[in-house]
């Protein structure tokens, strides 16, 4: 087992060092892959109920005659880079530049708080027009999607905050960077469903 | 280490893309994403001249980008092919449930 016991010159390579499972992976980042494949079933199941209510609602306001496209355009290109950013921020643990490191984390977690301000600002401006959560089906439909989204976006910023703050106190370094990439690949799932949430729920136009 | 394991780590295709690589596809994002938001103005939509080529290029554009997010970001391309087995076996679950899902309510009119 030379390759595991190789004193670790090259602490980016550390987090895919092969680990004493019967797969060669460890056994954190494959439960965070099964994780992300059962929550595809949460996100189709609550992206299907507002397909299937969306124009449920006769004679009363309806998600789709608000939407703001370009606004939430720039929400979108806005957590887009924040995928960037979060894969910037694994780069630089690896090669244990940790200030860098640390930045990225701290950009990404700013990315998506921005993120989530448009959301409250949209959830706002849509109750101002008469939309709240119980005026149709088509609007509970649509907040609690949006709101489940928004609610992973915000676990997954506590979560960069949590590295952040470790990394500050010397608990993570690049020899642990496996930690950042399995919490980058919880936000690059959270990027992955707003990009299907953003095309099927707000840029195909309704009949 | 048994042998199952060390023949899946030699398998193993450890390079990461460079952090220009990475600034890249992010460019190459955006850009999809810009020709996305471009189908809402009307001059665009237009050019459109059927529901059915709008909807498919929009389409194409959202798996293109999923493509680019789950390859190069999440690293499925060099990962092992057992992490990419499990997230898609959700992903296909996901996508025959619902579309039979919404195949019943006929959604799709």
């Amino acid at each position: 087992m030379a390759t595991a016991t190789a004193p670790a010159t090259d602490t980016h390579h550390d987090a895919h060092d092969p680990h004493a499972t019967n797969t060669g992976i460890s056994n954190n980042k494959l439960a965070m892959w099964l994780f992300l494949s059962t929550e595809c079933l949460l996100f189709g199941a609550l992206i299907s109920t507002y397909l299937i209510y969306k124009t449920r609602g006769s004679g009363e306001v309806l998600p789709t005659d608000l939407f703001d496209i370009p606004f939430t355009s720039v929400s979108s290109f806005v957590l887009l880079m924040s995928s960037l950013t979060m894969v910037l921020a694994l780069s630089a643990f690896g090669r244990n530049d940790l200030d860098r490191g640390k930045a990225w984390l701290l950009v990404t977690a700013m990315l998506g708080a921005v993120f989530m301000g448009g959301q409250a600002y949209e959830f706002t401006a849509f109750y101002e027009e008469g939309l709240g959560y119980t005026t149709n089906p088509a609007a509970s439909a649509f907040y609690t999607l949006t709101g489940f989204h928004g609610a992973h976006v915000s676990i997954g910023i506590i979560m960069l905050m949590s590295l952040w703050v470790a990394a500050n106190q010397g608990k993570l370094t690049g020899k642990n960077s496996e930690t950042v990439e399995i919490v980058g690949l919880y936000w690059h799932f959270v990027d992955l469903v707003w990009i299907f949430i953003f095309t099927v729920i707000y840029l195909i136009p309704p009949e | 280490m048994s042998e199952t394991t060390e023949a899946a780590v030699e398998t193993h295709d450890d390079h990461h893309p460079s952090d220009w690589e990475y600034i890249k596809v992010a460019i190459i994002l955006a850009a999809v994403t810009a020709a996305e938001v471009a189908t809402y103005f009307e001059s665009v939509f237009t050019f459109f001249e059927t529901r059915w080529i709008l909807l498919t290029s929009l389409f194409t554009m959202m798996i293109f980008k999923g493509w680019l997010v789950t390859r190069v970001f999440m690293h499925l391309k060099q990962d092992k092919p057992v992490l990419q087995q499990s997230f898609f076996a959700g992903v296909l679950l996901a996508t025959a449930v619902y579309v039979v899902a919404l195949l019943a309510f006929n959604v799709f009119g």
